[in-house]
């Protein structure tokens, strides 16, 4: 086994380290082509990934070939070579390598198309082989000695396989040429995808080539970036910063830079000063004199960028700010001199309209702003007009305007719901494909039955009287709950949650599908879920009336709600006898005809809850608001037609007070258990300073909040009444949930005990155990659960406190991206809604900003913010801020916070592919600013439709 | 988790080697004059030396001499210039005074110590160059030393390493794979008998997988085994053909 | 029978073979023992962790040699000096007379004979280990393992270190004049120049009048001293005889012309030798 080796050393040097890495070479590396005779392709393997008949549709090669390409042509064209048509390629692993040295997401991607099956890609280990690994030369760079790798493994392949040729893709020209002149087929990715019969799409999808650039003239608009050694060295010396630059959200000609080690941002700003650095890059950047420092530009003359004149690039230069910044407002401002690290990836968007009918190049402007304009070739431009697409950059040259990308694929018409979720979707990395075969492999055969096995190792509690309550129309039901008396006079009260667990083995492509989503997805009007429909559905739901898989928390209580003895945990088996609504559960409750066993289940579980929710608010808990809308959408358009704020009932209240006892509960269970790599989540205390704003509003209406303590804060809002404003204490819980910090998992080992605490909740520990077929931490807690119990196994993940810890800063970025989709998504309903309304509606003054007023609308439990911007640009503001009194006052009209004001609300459509819900002043009346109101208008829009309901 | 991937997805481990792969061993015995028997083994870029003396009268007062069986000394040493960055003590620090118990354990368990009650045995080792796997290589090197000093032993004693990367048990572990942070199971086996004379595992490492790392360990062992059997034997070949000249 | 005469009179057994002018290894009294150098191929050297390094097989006395770079401060009165250690070391492996333990007397005064050697024949300008003056210099640190025993281990251990001194290349450092911090060139190195190739010819003296070069262990017990001169081919570099039986100018004389000799047979040495790997422990022995 060692014989067969010729072995070769590599030394590479460190500092003075001498590092020395043996390298062996091998024959037994397979060529992994079905046409190949000389090779013993290992046996377990079906069948070698490269095909009898590849690709021959090229009229440059004739013949049926293989593709080779090289490092710059994955990294650039990867759209194309993910293209389906794109089969039968060679990758080699000194490309792969190369690849993920320099872009992992690339990386990944060709991961996923080595993993794909109908793919035929092989990853040919050239050097490991004896017979293409190439020695560097002295004075040979390392990118001249991998392209010699690669052409020695061009070599090597058409020399070993005859009966299929091997086609190099290069796009650098002396590669080329030294590969022609090996007598290697070898052509760029330009040319050989322009020449296959059926080219069609692949070619827009084209990286944009640089040589191409010089069409637009050669002008040098920007100036060079230096050379990375120059930037590390400069770093080093101090003269440049290195930061991630986080452009304008308004404006992508402005970013910040945030720069570790100095606490303020530097402000960059104008084209030239950015120098082509995109948001998300990390730049080197260079501190400019003090006498040239800037600031945005909203500051100083306010919705500049707003009226884009949008003809052509030119006025770009005019927007960079001239006229001397007052000192005063001056930030710390830099240049961009070099990039370190490009983040660019894919952009939502819409090609900009062309004068020019058969133009191919077009303009792509994204859906965010801070994204700058980005070149593109395209010929089906017609087609494209009005839809969604997405677009990657290349390259951005220093003779170009703007980056140059190409055309990846299409979402659909703009405005339509489907494609605006699409993108919402994309925006916020949200996964949603279908899920894979091997997924879908994983799930227990139909019909599903329950074994004898399975009846041992459960406990029945089919006879007891379980029901479950949740929203109408839900389809995913995790938990029931059943109370019954004991013989002794105590209750029992069980919390039933589905074992998702059983169903959802560690380690296998279902499980790991589900924690790379991490959670379901829940959009106004559509769920991507998390596991399989047959698991979310059916087989875990706890649907009523049929037997179903449960794990169940039971406790003993007194009728005071005091716990008695230790609560128990089992895995067990349930026949749920209802499924209710909350309101259905509500009315059970309320009406007093009714006394079968469901209904004083309910009452009892009704009468503990509220006395539960009492200790736990004497705790320190806190009860903050949160307005959730719920659209009333029309069945044939799938329009929504209203909105409301969804309604809270006690049943809500009670569900929701024993989910948190299960919680706590099985928290504690696990932690002791597991004291290192428990699953548990936690809400940090927020610092003192986060509650200024809410000090302050309460302030201006002559009251105190105390936010010593949970408790002192909870106390307090409970005291603040204000006469005549309804929503004066909602608004205060909103405002205080704006100073919370954000509630996180965590892996138990990886901090200090006393960091366990969860503020919200006012509990010393706390987990999620009780929705594990939307969240995926449940399942890890169940499992947590099962092993600490005996009933199942541990395996070697869950005990690891690292990956455990991996999994939460997942599941922490998964539920965030969630949340933002979801309010994303109730955002675009709104438009939806209002898109054929104008309507005045009472609001309040949340928040008075230095140029806006934030205001509520509690129909709608909507925020919009209203501008106090100049009518005309240029014009003096008609309203001055005081900070001090943090109000905005306009002649004798003054805005404090809470005050009721009349707004109107409408879309504005200025920008096609951002239309927003904007608010107009009514009353009070501002002379020159307010409108009037909408009855008045109301000839000019259409008739409201008709409303259900 | 930092930068370097241990195994690759095509199974190969960063120096070419698949899972289940010892590096290269080349072997010799009676390389020196002085001592009674030496041996110096390559495993790789590692590079060991062994010489034995003995067995001799105790050295360094009788009190140390024990009535039933012979004493075991072993010295661990490392030349200076054996790592990436020069060792200033060649022996006496920590980790080798750790060696050198290591070592004395195993061959205390390995020698028919009570052949030579009141007498001393001397096994002194010298890592030339260091890349992972030190103790192993120096067992296989103190191994073929006693058996080039013609001292009686229960078996050969094998010794060789594991490791658990992506789910695989990789075999005999280098310098890299080693400092990985992951786990290192080195094991020292009598593989005639199979038995376990030396085992250590440092690193946490869930039970189930245990075995698997064992098992790579000990098939390890086997084929060192193998490579040292042959090594003895041409040894011993060569050695009788060179008495043998001399009679003709 | 031979054995038993050797063993119980050495000094007549010696006589006897001296008077037919052979020793009894078959040598005449002025030639060396076969000598094998490994220093390694331009790939690296035969420890390839060490910036340098060569092993050598001087009949059965084997000495290694291996050279580490670090980098450190110069002293205040040399800026521009870097510093070359170097330090020989009789282990316990070589012979049954070493005890593991600090270094002893012997191993001490070999030390310092090889640093003389390097002081007084300057093979290694300390000047071209120097990295940034006053900042920054290369220490070399020249260490010397005895593996095997057998007498002569002055002699092996300078041909040890001028044969891996004579391989061994260094990274290219700089330092940063802004930050005064080192950047290391990866892909540069640089081989140290030698001014000169120093050899040394040891004489063992036996009963006053006989001079053996390159004594064996039972030579060196024999004897009456010692005599070592050390050369660089034009001149000579050093001339140590510690104490024992007097020579006479003549004597001196055939010691000098022997060691001049020496220097041609071992410099064809240094330059033919080859070979990547520690070759003369892996490979039977020829004369065994």
């Amino acid at each position: 086994m060692l014989t067969s080796k010729v072995f070769i050393k590599k030394t590479k040097r460190g500092s003075v380290m001498k590092i020395v890495r043996e390298h062996y070479l091998r024959d037994d590396i397979t060529c992994g082509s079905r046409v190949c005779g000389l090779c013993e392709h290992p046996k377990k393997q079906q069948k070698p990934p490269l095909e009898e008949n590849p690709n021959n549709r090229s009229s440059l090669c004739k013949r049926q070939h293989y593709l080779l390409p090289d490092t710059n042509v994955v990294l650039h064209q990867i759209d194309v070579i993910e293209d389906p048509s794109v089969t039968n390629v060679i990758i080699l692993q000194t490309v792969l390598d190369e690849v993920k040295h320099r872009s992992i997401p690339a990386f990944k991607r060709m991961k996923d198309m080595l993993g794909n099956p109908d793919k035929h890609f092989y990853t040919f280990c050239n050097e490991f082989n004896k017979d293409t690994y190439v020695e560097r030369e002295p004075g040979e760079s390392s990118n001249d000695r991998n392209d010699r790798a690669i052409r020695q493994a061009t070599n090597w392949y058409r020399q070993h396989i005859r009966n299929v040729d091997i086609v190099l893709l290069t796009n650098d020209a002396e590669n080329k040429t030294k590969a022609t002149n090996a007598g290697l087929q070898a052509f760029t990715v330009y040319d050989y995808i322009k020449s296959l019969k059926d080219a069609g799409s692949l070619v827009d999808r084209l990286a944009n080539p640089l040589t191409k650039v010089s069409i637009q003239g050669n002008k040098v608009l920007f100036p060079e970036h230096l050379h990375l050694s120059d930037i590390q060295r400069g770093i080093k010396s101090g003269r440049y910063h290195q930061g991630n630059v986080l452009a304008s959200r308004e404006n992508y000609l402005e970013a910040n830079v945030s720069v570790g080690g100095l606490d303020k941002m530097v402000f960059i700003q104008g084209m030239i000063n950015l120098n082509r650095a995109v948001d998300g890059d990390i730049v080197a950047i260079e501190m400019l004199p003090e006498s040239e420092w800037s600031c945005p530009s909203s500051l100083v003359l306010v919705d500049r960028e707003e009226r884009q004149k949008e003809e052509d690039d030119l006025d770009e230069n005019e927007k960079e700010v001239k006229n001397p910044v007052p000192e005063e407002l001056r930030q710390p401002t830099g240049r961009v001199i070099g990039i370190i690290k490009r983040k660019w990836r894919q952009y939502c968007g819409i090609l900009q309209p062309s004068l020019l009918k058969e133009a191919t190049r077009h303009l792509f402007i994204a859906a965010e702003k801070k994204i700058p304009k980005i070149r593109i070739e395209t010929r089906q431009a017609e087609n494209l007009t009005g839809k969604r697409i997405i677009v990657a950059i290349d390259s951005w040259p220093r003779t170009s305007r703007y980056p140059l990308g190409h055309f990846v694929r299409e979402l659909g018409n703009v405005g339509e719901k489907d494609t605006e979720n699409e993108v919402l979707l994309l925006e916020h990395d949200v996964p949603h494909s279908n899920f894979s075969q091997a997924v879908l492999n994983c799930l227990p055969e139909m019909p599903w039955t329950i074994t004898e096995e399975d009846e041992q190792k459960r406990t029945n509690l089919r006879h007891i009287d379980i029901c479950s309550v949740d929203p109408p129309g839900c389809t995913d039901i995790d938990d029931a709950l059943h109370c019954r008396r004991l013989e002794n006079g105590n209750l029992e009260v069980g919390v039933h949650i589905a074992d998702v667990s059983h169903f959802i083995r560690p380690n296998t492509p279902l499980d790991n599908e589900a924690a790379s989503r991490g959670t379901t997805v829940y959009l106004s009007d559509m769920r991507i879920d998390m596991v399989p429909e047959l698991l979310s559905s059916n087989l875990c739901s706890l649907r009523s009336n049929v037997d179903r898989f449960a794990f169940s928390v039971l406790w003993e209580v007194t009728d005071e709600a005091e716990l008695v003895g230790k609560p128990k945990f089992m895995k067990s088996i349930i026949h749920s006898k209802a499924s209710l609504t909350y309101a259905e559960a509500q009315m059970k409750i309320d009406d007093p005809n009714q006394h079968d066993t469901l209904t004083e289940s309910l009452r009892n579980l009704n009468k503990l809850a509220k006395i539960l929710k009492r200790r736990r608010i004497e705790n320190g808990a806190l009860s903050l608001a949160s307005t959730e809308v719920r659209f009333y959408v029309d069945s044939e358009t799938h329009d929504p037609i209203d909105v409301q704020v969804k309604e809270i009932r006690e049943t809500n209240s009670m569900v929701e007070e024993f989910m948190l006892l299960a919680n706590v509960t099985v928290a504690q269970k696990i932690k002791d258990e597991f004291p290192h790599c428990a699953c548990l989540r936690r809400h940090p205390s927020p610092p003192p300073s986060n509650f200024d704003p809410l000090i302050k509003a309460a302030k201006s209406k002559g009251l105190t909040v105390d936010v010593s303590s949970g408790k002192a804060l909870s106390d307090s809002l409970d005291k603040a009444q204000f006469p005549g404003n309804p929503f004066f204490n909602t608004m205060l819980r909103i405002m205080t949930t704006r100073c919370m910090m954000q509630a996180v998992y965590f892996c138990s080992g990886m901090l200090p005990e006393d960091e366990f605490v969860h503020y919200g909740l006012a509990a010393p520990i706390y987990t999620h155990y009780t929705s594990p077929i939307r969240r995926f931490s449940d399942i890890i807690v169940h499992r947590l659960l099962a092993a600490s119990i005996g009933a199942d196994a541990t395996y070697p993940e869950l005990l690891d406190k690292q990956k455990t810890q991996m999994v939460c800063n997942n599941l922490n970025y998964r539920h965030k991206m969630a949340q933002y989709a979801g309010r994303a998504s109730v955002n675009l309903h709104t438009q939806l809604f209002f898109k054929e309304r104008v309507q005045d509606e009472e609001g309040y003054v949340l928040f008075v900003r230095k140029n806006a007023l934030q205001v509520l609308i509690p129909k709608y439990g909507l925020e919009g913010t209203l501008f106090l911007n100049a009518p005309e640009k240029g014009a003096a503001s008609l309203f001055t801020y005081d900070e001090e009194e943090n109000t905005q006052t306009a002649g004798d009209v003054v805005f404090h916070v809470f005050d009721p004001v009349t707004i109107q609300l409408f879309i504005d459509r200025s920008n096609v592919q951002n239309m927003k819900l904007s608010v107009k002043l009514v009353k009070p009346v501002v002379p020159g600013f307010s409108v009037p109101p909408a009855a008045y208008k109301q000839t000019t829009e259409p008739p409201t439709k008709k409303r259900k309901k | 988790m930092a930068g370097v991937e241990l195994l690759s997805d095509q199974g190969f481990r960063i120096d070419g080697r698949r899972p289940h792969e010892l590096r290269k061993i080349e072997c010799r015995l009676g390389v020196f004059r002085q001592a009674d028997g030496s041996a110096y083994i390559e495993q790789g870029n590692t590079k060991v030396l062994a010489a034995v003396y003995g067995p001799h009268e105790v050295r360094g007062g009788r009190g140390k001499a024990l009535h039933d069986k012979v004493v075991v000394n072993c010295q661990y040493s490392m030349a200076t210039f054996s790592t990436g960055e020069r060792k200033r003590r060649p022996r006496g620090d920590r980790k080798s005074q750790e060696m050198t118990m290591h070592l004395q354990q195993t061959f205390d368990a390995t020698i028919l110590t009570t052949l030579y009650p009141r007498s001393q045995i001397d096994i002194f080792v010298e890592v030339l160059q260091a890349d992972g796997g030190n103790y192993c290589a120096s067992v296989n090197a103190a191994t073929l030393a006693l058996i080039d000093a013609g001292i009686p032993l229960k078996d050969y004693v094998c010794a060789s390493s594991a490791g658990f990367v992506r789910d695989t048990a990789l075999v005999d572990m280098n310098h890299l794979e080693e400092s990985s942070g992951g786990t290192e199971l080195i094991i020292a086996t009598l593989p005639k008998s199979q038995q376990i004379v030396f085992l250590e595992m440092n690193s946490r490492l869930h039970e189930d997988n245990l075995s698997a790392v064992m098992d790579r360990a000990v098939a390890g062992c086997t084929d060192v085994y193998n490579v040292l059997d042959t090594a003895v034997r041409d040894h011993v070949g060569e050695t009788a053909a060179a008495i043998g000249g001399d009679a003709a | 029978m031979a054995d038993e005469v050797r063993t119980a009179q050495p000094k007549e057994f010696y006589r006897k073979y001296l008077e037919q002018g052979v020793r009894p290894d078959n040598r005449e009294l002025g030639e060396f023992r076969p000598t094998v150098l490994d220093i390694g191929s331009k790939n690296g050297s035969c420890i390839s962790t060490a910036e340098g390094s060569a092993l050598i097989r001087l009949g059965n006395t084997i000495v290694i040699c291996g050279i580490k770079g670090e980098l450190a401060e110069p002293k205040t009165e040399t800026p521009t000096e870097g510093y070359l250690v170097p330090n020989v070391e009789l282990s316990a492996v070589c012979s049954p007379q070493f005890r593991p333990g600090p270094p002893s007397e012997q191993a001490q005064v070999l030390s310092q004979f090889v640093a003389n050697v390097l002081k007084n024949s300057q093979c290694v300008e300390l000047e071209d280990l120097c990295i940034a003056p006053g900042k920054m210099v290369w220490v070399l640190y020249a260490d010397l393992i005895c593996l095997d025993y057998d007498g002569n281990v002055a002699d092996a251990c300078v041909l040890a270190l001028t044969a891996a001194l004579s391989n061994t290349s260094l990274p290219v450092v700089r330092v940063d004049e802004e930050t005064g911090k080192t950047e290391t060139d990866f892909k540069e190195e640089k081989k140290i120049q030698l001014t000169c190739t120093p050899i040394s010819a040891t004489s063992a003296i036996f009963e006053d009048n006989v001079l053996l070069v390159d004594p064996t262990r039972q030579e060196e017990e024999l004897s009456t001293g010692l005599v070592t001169v050390v050369t660089d081919g034009k001149n000579i570099c050093s001339l140590e005889k510690p104490g024992g039986s007097p020579l006479k100018d003549q004597q001196m004389r055939l010691c000098i012309e022997r060691a001049f000799q020496r220097h041609t047979e071992a410099c064809n040495l240094i330059t033919q030798s080859q070979g990547s790997t520690l070759s003369t422990l892996t490979s039977p022995l020829v004369d065994r």
